[in-house]
């Protein structure tokens, strides 16, 4: 487990001294984070290191987890889809015991606090129980597509909060309660992140069977059309017209059938072309992404749809330049010309790789230009701060 | 404004952006948090400036001049405290609009070791 101390080696000069003197002004307040799980990457991956830092800077963080039968985290998974924007049957049933198990949950946890901040959609109708204090909703997902009707069944809880955080301007649904803007981090000190060895590199990516005899193009991402990979398969394809190459698609299928069926075609691709190399890797394989992404040339994430994907920053850290599609937070974190490129084809992407192929020089440069970009405004020290200025905001 | 609505009429028709690149107006806050650091020297000064969170410096650069609460830019205080008008003009004069917080503490850096140096001859 990192320290706060730690940070100082990785973050901008004075960012720790800064989280001190916030920590401060929120002493003596009591914060307290409600998410449905505390396994997995995203908002839980952010709390399992920053609730250890907040309370090592004697900040009184709690974080509670709610829990039901099946049918209720069936109901919620459904509806945080469906305000996702991807169509689902939700029934009235499920809907009301959904609300009814959070009433439970509500009994059972202790929800004493001056904040408390809710995170996505399983534990949010906690809200309908509050007693004190001031209520936050934390929306980790792009919710401006909702499905209208669960949107409009859900929007009555999410109005009884006192404000919403959102990860992207243009993420928020219609609401009428202060909405804010605090985008999210990768956590420098994580196995994913961390520095590596070469010899750990070597031998990590060994293991995997990734030889680095070639220039390696590396997307990493689940195996979801969402993320593109055939397409990513098509724009190698006319790199290597041009250069010599190798394709690393590396990710999780989440046992889904839709997943399962495209993996199953880019495995096909990878038995005909020796230089696509498809890994399917557990969740928790987060050295083996580290090392990846250490290994590539460059990284690619050419995603057409996207949530705030980290992906961009997690490769920008390991210094290298990334190919990304025009699509959620994608845009957010690539800068165009100075840590990488967004595009919005298949031709797109083949032809920035082959820009950056072509003018070897730009490859570090840009790897550099996008690690400082992510030191100012990726990392967790950052969120770290947006987090505590907010509690300060909300809680004088 | 005026320049905004000048342009849009000498357009004949409206132009809309591509798909999902909406401009997203917002508005923010400013937390103001002490940091506990303090100079009453140059040499001081510049310690701090070297080290502190660049979210001080946009407030002390950017944030004064643009709300024009002027009382707390690092300018005043080298013109009123340190007697040092020189210095404080060229501090005035360096855009806070460079490409990052990063380059105008540099910037500021620089000034501030040539005004030591030329102390110091």
């Amino acid at each position: 487990m990192s320290r706060i101390d730690d940070y100082r080696r990785v973050a901008p000069p004075g960012a720790v001294d800064f989280i001190l003197k916030l920590a401060e002004q929120v002493k003596g307040r009591r914060f307290l984070h409600v998410t449905g799980g505390r396994l997995g990457g995203g908002a839980t991956e952010t709390l399992r290191a920053a609730v250890p830092i907040l309370s090592e800077l004697s900040v009184d963080t709690r974080w509670e987890v709610t829990g039901g039968d099946n049918a209720y985290y069936t109901t919620a998974r459904s509806l945080q889809a469906a305000l996702e924007g991807a169509e689902r049957v939700l029934s009235e049933e499920g809907l009301a015991r959904w609300v009814d198990m959070n009433g439970l949950n509500a009994k059972k946890l202790d929800l004493d606090a001056d904040l408390t901040i809710v995170h996505d959609c399983q534990p949010a109708s906690l809200v309908s129980a509050r007693t004190a204090g001031r209520w936050v909703w934390r929306c980790h997902f792009d919710c401006s597509s909702a499905q209208p009707t669960p949107w409009t069944f859900f929007r009555r809880f999410a109005e009884q909060y006192d404000a919403a955080v959102f990860a992207l301007p243009g993420f928020e649904g219609r609401l009428g309660i202060p909405m804010y803007i605090v985008p999210p981090s990768i956590d420098p000190l994580s196995e994913r992140n961390r520095d590596l060895t070469p010899r750990e590199t070597s031998e990590t990516l060994t293991a995997l069977g990734v030889s680095r005899d070639k220039p390696l193009l590396v997307q990493i991402g689940r195996f979801a059309r969402a993320h593109d990979p055939l397409g990513v398969v098509n724009a190698y394809r006319l790199v290597k017209k041009h250069h010599d190459v190798r394709l690393v698609l590396a990710g999780t299928a989440d046992g889904e059938p839709e997943r399962l069926e495209l993996l199953s075609h880019l495995l096909e691709v990878a038995h005909e072309d020796r230089d696509v190399v498809v890994l399917e890797l557990p969740p928790e394989a987060h050295r083996q992404v580290n090392a990846l992404q250490r290994a590539a040339t460059i990284v690619l994430m050419k995603s057409v749809r996207a949530g705030f994907d980290l992906g961009p920053a997690e490769a920008m850290w390991k210094g290298k330049p990334v190919v990304g599609g025009y699509a959620g937070g994608l845009a957010q974190q690539i800068i165009t010309n100075v840590t990488g490129y967004t595009v919005h084809s298949v031709e797109g992407a083949a032809f920035r790789i082959r820009h950056l192929l072509n003018n070897p020089e730009l490859i570090p440069r840009m790897g550099a230009a996008g690690r400082e970009h992510v030191r100012r405004s990726f990392l967790i020290t950052r969120e770290l701060v947006d987090d505590l200025a907010l509690g300060v905001h909300l809680t004088r | 404004m005026t320049i905004v609505q000048d342009h849009l009429r000498g357009r004949e028709a409206e132009t809309r952006v591509e798909f999902d690149r909406s401009f997203h107006f917002q508005q923010s806050h400013i937390v103001e948090v002490p940091l506990g650091l303090s100079a009453e020297t140059l040499v001081e000064f510049r310690a701090g400036l070297a080290t502190v969170d660049e979210s001080a410096i946009y407030l002390h650069t950017v944030e004064t001049r643009a709300r024009e609460r002027r009382s707390e830019a690092f300018s005043e205080w080298l013109r009123d405290a340190l007697d040092l008008p020189a210095l404080a003009e060229r501090f005035e004069r360096a855009d806070p609009y460079l490409t990052s917080l990063e380059r105008i503490r540099g910037r500021l850096l620089g000034l501030v070791d040539t005004a030591l140096d030329e102390a110091r001859r």
